[in-house]
């Protein structure tokens, strides 16, 4: 009885195996796009009348030191770093893989020194290749777009290429060499995807990852150029109306947002690491 | 642990500096912006623009250009700063010990912190420690460094006004001890100036526990698991019906085998330290080389940037190979596991 409404339930109501954070992270992508038009708020009008407002029903986290709608503001920066870690994410990964995919399957020397590459590529800390980039660059959400998605190949690039490495003696692979399938067709469409397991559960976490990169680039004056609005720029900007004029709303919101988001992806991965890990533990 | 370990790991090092070298290279010149531009500054006429390219030889192959790069890199010279118009050595020399100064004391922080509390952790999984250890963990995985940053700053310097005013590494009525390592904790010990320390000391709090909180949950769990599963294996068993006493045990038992794991992850956190604390020294307006490289770019000054990551690359490597060296001499089989499967984590 107990084991056919367990039957019942994973079958029908899909929905109840959708994780709670996964929910939250949707509707905050997709509220960052409709809420602004909706309640008809802007977020780079300024009020000086309004300036340094609490939170209130008016301002729901109240305005900052040119009048701005806090809550607009923050909203409308979630469109922008969503949209980096998004592009960033989707970049590397597509990437990493590819290049991973190469190495795993050529074996010898060609993964040996694409693993050299990697080593060297890992070799800079993050944060410091991004500066080095966007020194020459410029600051722009292309360039730290760009420069996130650099950062991350490597990693995405060993998890293929550790999981491709044992499937290029497969017998599959004799198999479809034998009836003349071509080595590209072999490589993408029979192996790539048997490893792409840890790659697809690292994604969101790495995603997440992106997120407060792309954050700590704008504090930094490196992402978007003002009065848009970005986490990391507002968070920067108000530590002196925190300091000064006591408005902790104004860096704290953002930066409140900054880590529900960070932590929501976590939670996702967590949940996609545990799935994609139960259904492909027995088949290798 | 065998010389010829020690050989191949500094073969390594030697390596990965010399790629990093040729990334800094290539990324200067091959990048789709013109380099006399971004070398002469945002300011530049175009005839300014033309004598730095004849001085910077960008007029000869890309060939000529990377030997003549690696040359002046190995006569130390970094070329000179537009942002200080000074050699960029001498502002890294400048700069460099308040960023140690901050990592140094956040690392033994966030090390000391992770040991004590993962071996309280894994010794009883449900006990106070295990508790604080989580707690403290979770924090740390939750909140970006930049949150955290001000976080504190609210908490520590306006709720609760325990902290000094975020501006800088001494109080402004404190005179700077004279230099000698440039380290302001050694430095007002070694001319005796107690109230520059305490200062210097207070100003450190807040950023160093900021960093520390950062990079305590990799520690924590890394060195919890390893100590929680030698706890667990037969070999200590063994050992515990034999009767050893707990000290003996740890010393000679656990806390060996979990030295690898724990100081390679030691190495990555210091690396993480490094782009960290870019972001901490613009919230506590500390002087050192993570503002220094901010400024550097805001004034387009490549040499200054440069500098930076080419110090902090070196500095990196440096650090995983002292972790492997420090790793095979607690536990000899380090180095060699390392050579069966090519690759560790």
């Amino acid at each position: 009885m107990v084991i056919r409404l367990e039957r019942m339930r994973t079958s029908i109501a899909w929905w109840r195996h959708v994780p709670f954070s996964l929910v939250i992270l949707l509707l905050l992508a997709f509220g960052s796009l409709v809420v602004n038009p909706l309640l008809k708020l802007d977020p780079t009008t300024t009020n000086i009348a309004h300036q340094y407002a609490e939170p209130s029903k008016q301002h729901l986290l109240g305005t900052d030191g040119a009048g701005r709608d806090v809550f607009a503001r923050v909203m409308a920066a979630a469109q922008v770093d969503l949209g980096i870690a998004f592009a960033a994410s989707l970049a590397s990964v597509t990437v990493g893989t590819l290049l991973g995919a190469i190495a795993g399957y050529a074996g010898g020397r060609w993964e040996r020194v694409l693993l050299h590459v990697f080593d060297i590529w890992q070799a800079i800390p993050g944060m410091l290749l991004g500066l080095l980039t966007l020194a020459v660059t410029g600051p722009g959400i292309v360039p730290l777009i760009s420069v996130i998605a650099v950062i991350n190949i490597p990693v995405y690039a060993r998890m293929v290429r550790s999981e491709m490495a044992p499937l290029r003696h497969a017998p599959l692979v004799e198999a479809a060499r034998l009836s003349h399938v071509s080595e590209a067709k072999i490589l993408l469409v029979y192996l790539l995807p048997r490893t792409l397991t840890s790659a697809i559960a690292y994604l969101p976490v790495q995603a997440g990852f992106s997120v407060a990169m792309a954050a700590g680039f704008g504090f930094i004056g490196l992402g978007v150029k003002p009065p848009a609005a970005e986490w990391g720029a507002m968070i920067s900007e108000g530590i002196a109306d925190m300091l000064f004029f006591g408005a902790w709303w104004i860096p704290l919101a953002p930066g409140a947002m900054l880590a529900l988001t960070v932590f929501l992806f976590y939670r996702v991965g967590h949940w996609l690491a545990k799935k994609v890990g139960n259904g492909v533990g027995g088949a290798v | 642990m065998g010389a010829k370990a020690i050989g191949r790991r500094i073969v390594q090092l030697l390596f990965v500096t010399w790629g990093a070298v040729t990334i800094v290279f290539f990324v200067g010149r091959v990048l789709p912006v013109e380099p006399a531009l971004v070398h002469s500054g945002p300011n530049a006429t175009p005839e300014m623009v033309a004598a730095t390219r004849e001085r910077l030889g960008l007029d000869q192959p890309l060939a000529v250009q990377y030997v003549s790069y690696l040359k002046q890199l190995l006569q130390g010279d970094l070329g000179k700063s537009l942002l200080t118009g000074r050699d960029v050595v001498a502002d890294l020399q400048a700069r460099l010990p308040a960023s140690l100064e901050l990592i140094a004391v956040a690392l033994t922080l966030a090390g000391g912190a992770a040991l004590v509390l993962a071996m309280a952790a894994a010794a009883r999984p449900n006990g106070f420690a295990a508790r604080i250890g989580n707690a403290v963990a979770f924090t740390g995985t939750a909140l970006p460094t930049i949150l955290l940053g001000v976080l504190l700053l609210y908490v520590f310097y306006l709720v609760l006004p325990w902290a000094p005013p975020p501006l800088g590494r001494l109080g402004l009525r404190i005179a700077e001890p004279p230099r000698v390592t440039g380290f302001l904790l050694v430095d007002s010990v070694l001319a005796g100036r107690w109230d520059a320390f305490r200062s210097a000391a207070h100003h450190l709090v807040l950023p160093s526990v900021t960093l520390a909180l950062s990079i305590f949950p990799q520690l924590f769990r890394v060195l919890r698991e390893n100590m929680a599963a030698s706890l667990r294996s037969d070999a200590l068993a063994a050992v515990r019906l034999a009767g050893v006493k707990p000290y003996v045990m740890w010393r000679h038992y656990i806390l060996p085998l979990a030295a690898g794991p724990g100081l390679t992850m030691l190495a990555a956190s210091f690396g993480y330290l490094v782009g960290g604390t870019v972001l901490v020294e613009h919230i506590y307006s500390w002087n050192g080389i993570g503002s220094y490289v901010v400024q550097a770019i805001e004034a387009g000054d490549y040499n200054g940037v440069q500098g930076v990551v080419l110090i902090s690359a070196l500095a990196y490597g440096i650090s995983f190979f002292l972790a492997d060296f420090f790793a095979m001499r607690v536990d000899p089989r380090w180095g060699r596991e390392d050579e069966r499967h090519g690759h560790t984590a």
